[in-house]
């Protein structure tokens, strides 16, 4: 039983060494951009500006990937409590993870590629 | 197990559970906002047509901030809490008054985040 893969244990897991890692990147990323800069100041120019620093594209895929599996795990530990049985538990762990995985390639593919100017 | 029990949503008024239930409750209700905020933070700018620039026009004012300020702070100082009482379990006889810790800490931090938001929000 204890070798036994066990995806929830490594899920509860995640859940805390994430938290850990979410603490500093959320805050510095909500400090800088919201509360430095001011959220109304943001625009295209601006993101540009960061992302010619390839260090800040490391710091947002590293915020993107934390982030987002974080939240949809979570988002899946609530739902699982309102639905019962097998079969719904199963889609919606399907749901998820094509959310989950749709998501992040759609926001890694942002930052890797850039700033498209309409 | 959670699957086994059937508890309506209206129980939890009669459930007096008090400061960590609320700080559950709360952890649930902001971890939610910020998934669904992040879910279209990258959806808006992904695609940034006539819907994602409406999004970002939402998001980017003072009052939107101030409610994802709370979420962010609240949930950030809550989960570290879970973390410390889930590393030194003997900590828990003391959970209520961590509850207050945790707000002891939170006030101070939002009151600094929502003064510089409203500041800058209203200097345009």
């Amino acid at each position: 039983m204890e070798n036994k893969f066990n995806f929830e244990g490594l899920a509860w897991k995640w859940m805390r060494y994430s938290a850990f890692l979410l603490i500093p990147l959320v805050w510095i990323h909500a400090i800088i951009q919201a509360l430095i800069v001011g959220g109304h100041n943001l625009s295209l120019d601006y993101v540009a500006m960061r992302w010619a620093i390839w260090g800040w594209r490391v710091y947002d895929i590293f915020l993107l990937a934390f982030a987002f599996s974080h939240g949809m795990n979570g988002l899946r530990q609530v739902l699982m409590d309102f639905v019962k049985g097998s079969r719904p538990r199963r889609l919606l762990n399907g749901l998820i993870f094509f959310a989950w995985l749709l998501l992040t390639a759609l926001g890694a593919t942002a930052v890797i590629g850039g700033v498209r100017m309409p | 197990m959670a699957r086994e029990r059937n508890v309506g949503v209206f129980d939890g008024f009669i459930y007096r559970g008090g400061g960590p239930m609320l700080a559950w409750l709360l952890h649930r209700i902001s971890g939610i906002g910020i998934v669904v905020f992040v879910g279209l933070h990258i959806l808006a700018n992904a695609f940034n047509g006539q819907i994602g620039s409406a999004i970002n026009t939402v998001f980017m004012s003072w009052v939107f901030q101030l409610l994802v300020f709370f979420c962010v702070i609240f949930h950030a100082i809550n989960g570290l809490r879970i973390i410390i009482l889930d590393l030194w379990p003997a900590l828990l006889e003391h959970q209520r008054e961590a509850i207050w810790i945790e707000w002891g800490f939170f006030l101070p931090i939002y009151a600094i985040a929502a003064i510089v938001i409203i500041s800058k929000g209203l200097a345009g």
